[in-house]
């Protein structure tokens, strides 16, 4: 249109042409420019629209990913789980087998508890009886360690040794047999050996509850447990 | 070496005869009335017998309750406690009461199975 303007002012105007060829060129000149400012703005419109395709591809790879942490978080949660689970099921099977005693050898200190009445009470028992589930005044004398001292004092248990159902049985020993004597003990099975005496106090003695600590020996002070 | 073997065996048989005797709360009382439990070293003995829980060592026990005794022994309350007689009679009685638990038992079920047989032949006729 400018140039239709400017063409028909030339006609008309026809003293100024200098100027028209100016303005002519610098129309040109800026028509030129604007042209390319189309290019650039179609582009850069392209451009735009990739940029878009781009983030929504972006968007769905951020979600497929968030998707994928959460089943491996589950995953891990479960099989954590199971690890954990497992240990556990694995601790109780050590423990049982540490405490794996034969039936057979449990059988015969069942057997062996219950036949002497020691934990339970014989069927004709009577308030009278002088059997006792602990070891009795005269069972005490007649074992070893009451050998070993002279009896002083009567009847500990309320039970005079001139009771007479007491005097008519035989004295239990304490200990059912001896295996020793027949060399089942190994040095292993011996009580604990220890260099020191019991006088000495053991770090942290007067605490109740103290389980791990240092036990003292016996050696000859150990004769002063026994009673008289 | 023979006689520290022997020495050793004979400490064996002490010392299972000594803690088998704690099951007798009279005995227990007669220790405690005598000041043994306020002696330290005997104090530590008792913890030192306690070595009798391990089972290679417990199935020398003929009396296996002794064990529970020692374990209350550990307590210094529970030892200042056996001073008193009643104390002492108490545990003898729950402990007699104790032993006769299953006997008991079993003649209640006897009874009942007595009581439900003669039920039936009731009923029969």
């Amino acid at each position: 249109e400018l140039i239709e303007i400017l063409a028909i002012s030339r006609n008309q105007k026809l003293p100024q042409p200098g100027e028209e060829s100016q303005i002519l060129e610098l129309l040109i000149q800026r028509d030129g420019e604007f042209q390319e400012l189309m290019k650039l703005a179609l582009d850069q419109g392209k451009i735009h629209h990739e940029m878009q395709l781009l983030e929504k591809v972006v968007e769905k790879r951020d979600s497929d990913i968030q998707q994928l942490q959460k089943q491996l978080k589950e995953a891990e949660h479960i099989l954590a789980t199971a690890v954990y689970q497992a240990k556990e099921k694995l601790k109780s099977i050590e423990k049982a087998r540490k405490g794996a005693i034969s039936s057979e050898e449990i059988i015969k200190y069942a057997h062996r508890i219950s036949a002497s009445n020691a934990v339970c009470a014989p069927l004709t028992w009577v308030p009278g009886d002088p059997r006792r589930p602990y070891p009795t005044d005269l069972e005490m004398r007649s074992g070893l360690l009451g050998q070993m001292n002279n009896p002083s004092t009567n009847g500990v248990n309320g039970h005079l040794p001139g009771d007479a159902l007491a005097a008519g049985r035989l004295p239990d020993v304490l200990a059912p047999q001896y295996p020793w004597q027949s060399s089942d003990i190994s040095m292993n099975m011996l009580p604990p050996n220890h260099s020191n005496d019991f006088m000495l106090e053991p770090p942290g003695h007067n605490k109740e509850n103290e389980d791990d600590v240092e036990v003292m020996s016996t050696d000859s002070s150990s004769s002063s447990s026994d009673s008289d | 070496m023979e006689t520290d073997d022997t020495g050793n065996r004979l400490r064996f048989q002490l010392e299972l005869e000594f803690v088998q005797c704690l099951a007798n709360p009279n005995y227990l009382n007669f220790l405690a009335q005598r000041g043994y439990f306020k002696d330290k070293s005997f104090v530590n003995y008792l913890k030192y017998l306690l070595y009798w829980k391990e089972p290679e060592y417990a199935k020398y026990l003929k009396y296996p309750q002794c064990l529970h005794m020692l374990e209350l022994l550990q307590y210094e309350h529970f030892r200042k406690e056996l001073v008193n007689a009643q104390c002492a009679k108490f545990i003898d009685e729950q402990q007699i009461l104790h032993w006769q638990h299953y006997s008991r038992k079993r003649m209640r079920l006897q009874q009942a199975l007595a009581e439900q047989q003669q039920q039936n032949n009731t009923s029969v006729k």
